[in-house]
């Protein structure tokens, strides 16, 4: 997992945290999926090391003793630097959460994660989404229409609502990469706080039924504790 | 600017209008009754002072020549004649029978009594006219009537002026008053008005609010300042228990994410036994049940401490239920419940879409968790007089009555919930989003079932 891009190279994540039992915990968790981890405890410390470089993502805590994560942010992305940041922050308001996007941030985790959450908001960072213009996408043999809105897999008319389709081109463009429910809640529902029900699991579960015919393989797997992935069959 | 002060009175309502009118009627009636007294009294003076000294002249000259012996009466009065125009007195005697012997007046007028005391009477002149006498009488020796009387007809007629004159101050002064009356009344009135609303802003949590106190303060006012007070005293309190909450939750946050890092290394690490591993997925579970308390506790904090209006837009909330109902069709169906949607054309209102969907999302979650298998669930938006009423109704086993009010307050879970989980904060965020907005937050009985009732006024457009 902690090589995402199939490149042979170890990702390397620099990780700006001042609590030292949270900072050790995120060394172990991270290094134990394949990252190699560096970690700073102040924002001085921070700045020599992303000096140093070669750093493939940040992760950097917003509460560092003495100043805001924010301002440390801010100041790379003065300076142009363009690693991607994941801030981690123990405030979720709105306006924290535009704050942090403005600095500079690309994501934005709020205290206390899962750590499988944080892996694959990391993922989802270093491998952006096909995007593209493109009419038609295609994953193996799922075929998506972009603007007649039909999807189809080996030619066969899925009949998907629109919601169901919104989902399918989410993982389609995300093909390979762990998705949580959090982030499909923010991105295809654009729900920036939680749901009590598995409002998630169920709408998936449906699309599912649609997707994979008995005998097919399933497109869209679970990955335990964490969320799903979809892998196109070839 | 005369307009709006015209237009400000158009929009006041008919209750107002009738009760500012009855004290304005109060003040012309006070006032008339005021005015009446000085002018009557007045009048009472003048006219007796008028005629008080005529009154005395026509008597004297009266008892004068009654005293005289009767046969001289005749030449006394026919010498008195050649003075003219000297003598403003006109003397007559006639027989028993009414018929002139002598005098100025050529018959006895029309209600003449012959008691010696004066009175005013009218007279019908040659010419047609109308002439006003001053006239005393007396029967003298033999039944003969011996009349003196005095043209006051000036005089009555500066009495009636004055008598007009008196009419049309009291008609002024009443009509006056009426208005004066009417406008203090809705000055007053507005004013209680705005205090009012005030208060209802206070009441739904703007709490930066004050009462209005004008320049120089009234007995009013000085209850205002009282009020605005103890305002100040109550934000600041507020504020610090927000601003403690607030705190406490994020403080908690940072060791809670060290306590769940370590607890995902353990669990990860492989060298526990099964029945560990467990203790560690529950414990995992317990922090984040931790975590979205704090989550939820936070949101409301912020829904009624920071200003959100600025996210305010217009919203399609028919729109808005057909996407929540097809979102949550599928979940509605896999707990047996039948979720469905009654809400025609566009209905907009101005709200934050984000925290109307996440109350409208809150409401339904709670209506499929509680309804029971088989059971309905609505979402309906609708107009109602000048109002849109967004509601959330099932006809599952409904609120107890006893727990109705409580329900919205954070940390309460009806007695039926005993033992479905949940942070009992579902309600109260619904409440704060409501109350953020602005709408009325009602909980209905659906007879059966329960209805829960977001009431949105709609504003007028700018």
């Amino acid at each position: 997992m902690g090589n995402p891009s199939g490149s042979g190279a170890v990702t390397r994540l620099l990780i700006v945290e001042d609590d030292a039992a949270t900072a050790q915990g995120l060394r172990e968790g991270l290094g134990a999926r394949g990252f190699e981890i560096s970690h700073a405890d102040s924002v001085e410390a921070a700045e020599a090391l992303v000096a140093a470089g070669g750093w493939d993502a940040l992760i950097v805590d917003r509460m560092l003793p003495g100043q805001d994560g924010l301002f440390f942010v801010r100041g790379l992305r003065e300076r142009g630097y363009t690693v991607p940041v994941l801030i981690l922050t123990a405030l979720d308001t709105v306006d924290d959460r535009i704050l942090g996007l403005r600095a500079g941030g690309d994501d934005y985790l709020v205290k206390p994660f899962a750590l499988g959450e944080l892996v694959a908001r990391i993922e989802a960072l270093l491998r952006r989404p096909t995007m593209g213009l493109r009419p038609m996408l295609r994953a193996g043999s799922v075929e998506l229409d972009l603007i007649g809105r039909v999807a189809r897999r080996a030619e066969r008319d899925l009949e998907l609502l629109p919601r169901e389709f919104q989902l399918l081109e989410y993982f389609v463009r995300r093909e390979g990469q762990v998705v949580t429910p959090a982030m499909l809640l923010r991105d295809v529902w654009n729900y920036n706080f939680e749901l009590r029900s598995n409002l998630v699991d169920v709408q998936l579960g449906r699309l599912r039924r649609k997707l994979d015919r008995p005998g097919e393989r399933h497109l869209i797997t679970n990955v335990r504790g964490v969320g799903f992935v979809f892998r196109a069959d070839s | 600017m005369f307009a709006a002060w015209a237009s400000s009175f158009v929009r006041i309502p008919k209750g107002v209008w009738r009760s500012a009118a009855r004290f304005g009627a109060g003040v012309a009636l006070l006032l008339a009754i005021g005015v009446g007294a000085v002018f009557g009294v007045t009048y009472w003076l003048a006219s007796r002072a008028l005629f008080r000294s005529i009154d005395g002249a026509v008597v004297e000259q009266l008892e004068l020549l009654s005293e005289r012996p009767p046969e001289m009466l005749p030449f006394m009065i026919t010498s008195r004649l050649h003075h003219r125009p000297a003598v403003l007195t006109q003397v007559s005697l006639f027989s028993a029978d009414g018929s002139l012997i002598v005098g100025d007046l050529s018959y006895i007028p029309r209600g003449v009594r012959f008691d010696s005391k004066p009175r005013i009477l009218a007279m019908p002149t040659a010419d047609g006219g109308v002439l006003r006498l001053d006239v005393a009488a007396r029967t003298v020796v033999g039944g003969r009537h011996l009349v003196v009387a005095r043209d006051v007809e000036r005089l009555v007629v500066f009495r009636e002026t004055l008598m007009r004159i008196l009419v049309a101050a009291l008609a002024a002064s009443a009509g006056l008053g009426m208005v004066a009356g009417t406008l203090y009344a809705l000055r007053g009135q507005a004013r209680l008005r705005r205090l009012g609303a005030a208060a209802e802003r206070i009441m739904l949590g703007a709490l930066d609010e004050r009462l209005e106190v004008q320049r120089r303060p009234d007995a009013t006012d000085e209850l205002c300042i009282m009020v605005n007070r103890i305002l100040d005293r109550l934000e600041r309190l507020v504020g610090a228990w927000k601003n403690a909450g607030e705190n406490i939750a994020h403080e908690l946050r940072t060791p809670l994410t060290a306590l769940r890092v370590q607890l995902e290394r353990l669990r990860e690490g492989g060298r526990l036994e099964e029945r560990d591993r467990l203790t560690v997925v529950r414990s995992l579970r317990a922090i984040d049940g931790i975590r979205t308390l704090t989550s939820r506790l936070l949101r409301i904090a912020e829904i009624e401490h920071h200003g959100r209006a600025r996210d305010f837009a217009e919203v399609d909330v028919a729109a808005l239920l057909h996407e929540i109902g097809s979102d949550f069709t599928p979940l509605a169906e896999k707990a047996g419940i039948t979720l469905g949607v009654q809400a025609g054309g566009p209905v907009v209102i101005r709200a934050d879409r984000e925290l109307l969907a996440e109350a409208v999302i809150n409401l339904t979650e709670n209506a499929i968790k509680y309804a029971g298998r088989g059971r309905h669930v609505v979402l309906r938006a609708q107009r109602s007089g000048g109002r849109i009423v967004l509601a959330v109704a099932d006809d599952g086993p409904g609120i107890a009555p006893a727990d109705r009010e409580q329900v919205f307050h954070r940390f309460y879970r009806g007695r039926a919930t005993q033992g479905t989980p949940g942070s009992g904060l579902g309600l109260a965020l619904v409440a704060s989003i409501a109350t953020h907005h602005g709408f009325e937050l009602r909980l209905a009985d659906n007879a059966p079932g329960c209805r829960v009732e977001l009431i949105c006024p709609i504003r007028e457009a700018i």
